[in-house]
């Protein structure tokens, strides 16, 4: 599958000239008009890149930088900017930046660029991530096909069931705030609360533990939240 | 460190003089006249005459003390004022030339950008049609981006060389829309009213594109619909020609109205742009003889800028 990057610049030459040189290097992109555009267009597409221009109307690239990096500190940003002082670069580091570019460029250095971010990133996800299939104890969960295979049979996930559970695998032995969980879960959305969480370890109980009134791998941690033990031992 | 910063704020340390030095003038009549009451009671108690004018000399004294006082006040404010100009003037010349920059660079950067796509890829015709189409009209961007500094520069000294001509303002718009066309990409630019009674004005022939391309390219900035549009008319009003320009942009409140034709300024929430555009279009329509005005109903509902040019009646320039 192509990576996919998300070029956000109201300037309709330069985005234009952007979107055909990374077409033409293997890249699937998606224009934003403008910061806003950019926003909604990052929830849309989930890109795996973005480049970013910083003097745009309505929302400017700072205000994209800010509320991206809210919800994702990982996701490669590289900038491209006409300006190109020291100020606007450290204040753009600051905001969470990973390149900056300043206007004009070379769009033999820009894809280079581009595609070391890429790499890092697809590293990244091999060190921390959990792959695709997880085992622990008699399960099994595959999350490309969104599945769980237990002694009791085949279980369809959700969406939010399967981004929770690899929180939990990526997080043995850690108790996991209700507030974190939430977030990883829902985002920031207003109308959830800590009672659809506790809805959801239900059901992961009912699917995972032998006996649901006294979990062993999925373990309440008093007035903290949930605790996952990837051995089983329960607490 | 940064906790103690306010202490070397201009404001503070303003305050904080004009406090010390009217303490110290109330410590100066206060101990003047303390020394000058204990001299009395000397006098009294060693029954000495009292001169009378002794008591009209401290009143003087203390009368000249506080009109020097008084005076070193407004030197104070003076400067403080013209400090605090100095200081916006700075700002504000710092931010034209970001914007400038960026208006520079922004032309450049495309050029680049195609150039490097052509010297990469063997791109089919039809793309190369339309790149070099890019390319051209950063080109003439760019031009237009320089011209307008230079020109500028040029009135403000009065070293500009007119170029003028007379003729029918009508007729100079719709070559104007004609040679300008590349606006269609963008937004819809339209001229109603094409036909009508000859509306003569002497324009010189560089400025007054400048003019009309400012106006089109704010109408087109501070504008949030899916398709900005901006509607040229000229009219006949007593003496003078008047060629207005209403977009469906923004629009502008009342307050900043005021402001956007000065040197340098940019309404708060632009984030592009160098702040001269309007102060040129103004400056340009004085050397014309003429006047801009602006019209808004407020914020989101649109501007209209009206250019107004004293009517010629003669062809001959």
């Amino acid at each position: 599958m192509k990576p996919r990057i998300l070029v956000i610049e109201d300037e309709r030459h330069i985005a234009e000239g952007l979107k055909i040189n990374l077409e033409l290097a293997g890249y699937d992109v998606t224009v934003a008009v403008n910061g806003k555009v950019g926003i909604q267009k990052w929830e849309e597409v989930k890109p795996q890149l973005i480049l970013l221009d910083i003097m745009m109307p309505e929302l400017d690239g700072h205000g994209v930088l800010e509320r991206v990096r809210r919800k994702d500190s990982k996701i490669p940003i590289l900038i491209l900017s006409a300006k190109n002082a020291s100020v606007d670069k450290v204040k753009a580091f600051h905001g969470g930046v990973d390149d900056y570019l300043g206007k004009p460029f070379s769009v033999e250095e820009l894809l280079l660029r581009v595609e070391r971010l890429l790499l890092r990133a697809s590293w990244n996800k091999e060190e921390n991530g959990v792959s695709e299939l997880y085992e622990f104890g008699p399960h099994r969960i595959d999350f490309s096909l969104f599945k769980a295979t237990t002694p009791d049979g085949m279980i369809d996930l959700t969406e939010q069931e399967a981004k929770i559970l690899r929180f939990f695998f990526t997080h043995p032995h850690k108790a996991l705030t209700r507030a974190e969980l939430l977030e990883e879960g829902w985002g920031y959305a207003e109308d959830i609360n800590t009672r659809t969480l506790d809805n959801f370890m239900v059901r992961f109980r009912k699917y995972f533990e032998s006996d649901p009134k006294k979990p062993k791998y999925f373990c309440s941690v008093r007035g903290v939240g949930y605790i996952f033990d990837p051995e089983g031992k329960g607490r | 460190m940064i906790r103690y910063r306010w202490i070397t704020n201009p404001v503070t340390v303003f305050i904080f003089s004009l406090i010390a030095l009217g303490s110290s003038l109330w410590l100066y009549i206060h101990s003047y006249l303390r020394v000058n009451d204990a001299f009395q009671e000397f006098v009294r108690k060693r029954n000495l005459d009292p001169s009378p004018l002794l008591e009209t000399e401290t009143w003087v004294m203390i009368l000249i003390v506080s009109v020097l006082v008084a005076l070193i006040l407004i030197g104070v404010i003076i400067i403080f004022v013209y400090y605090q100009k100095m200081i916006q003037l700075y700002r504000m010349q710092q931010n034209f030339i970001n914007g400038f920059t960026h208006e520079l660079k922004t032309p450049i950067a495309s050029l680049r950008l195609f150039l490097d796509t052509f010297s990469r890829h063997k791109l089919d015709e039809e793309s190369q049609k339309k790149y070099l189409g890019y390319m051209i009209r950063d080109t003439e961007r760019l031009s237009d981006n320089v011209n307008q500094i230079l020109n500028l520069a040029r009135i403000e000294d009065k070293k500009y060389e007119a170029q003028w001509e007379v003729g029918d303002i009508r007729l100079f718009i719709q070559n104007w829309l004609q040679k300008t066309s590349y606006w269609s990409e963008d937004a819809d630019v339209i001229f109603m009213e094409q036909v009508g009674q000859p509306l003569y004005v002497k324009y010189d022939i560089n400025l007054l594109p400048l003019v009309f391309m400012n106006l089109v390219n704010n109408a087109q900035i501070h504008n949030k619909s899916d398709r900005p549009r901006v509607e040229i008319s000229a009219r006949l009003q007593g003496k003078n020609v008047t060629v207005s320009f209403k977009d469906n942009g923004i629009g502008i409140s009342k307050a900043e109205a005021k402001k956007v034709f000065r040197k340098f300024y940019q309404v708060k929430k632009a984030a592009k742009g160098s702040g001269i555009g309007l102060y040129l279009v103004q400056t340009v329509m004085r050397f014309h003889k003429g006047s801009v005005r602006l019209f808004s109903e407020g914020e989101e509902s649109g501007t209209t800028f009206i250019l107004s040019f004293p009517f010629c009646d003669e062809v001959s320039p």
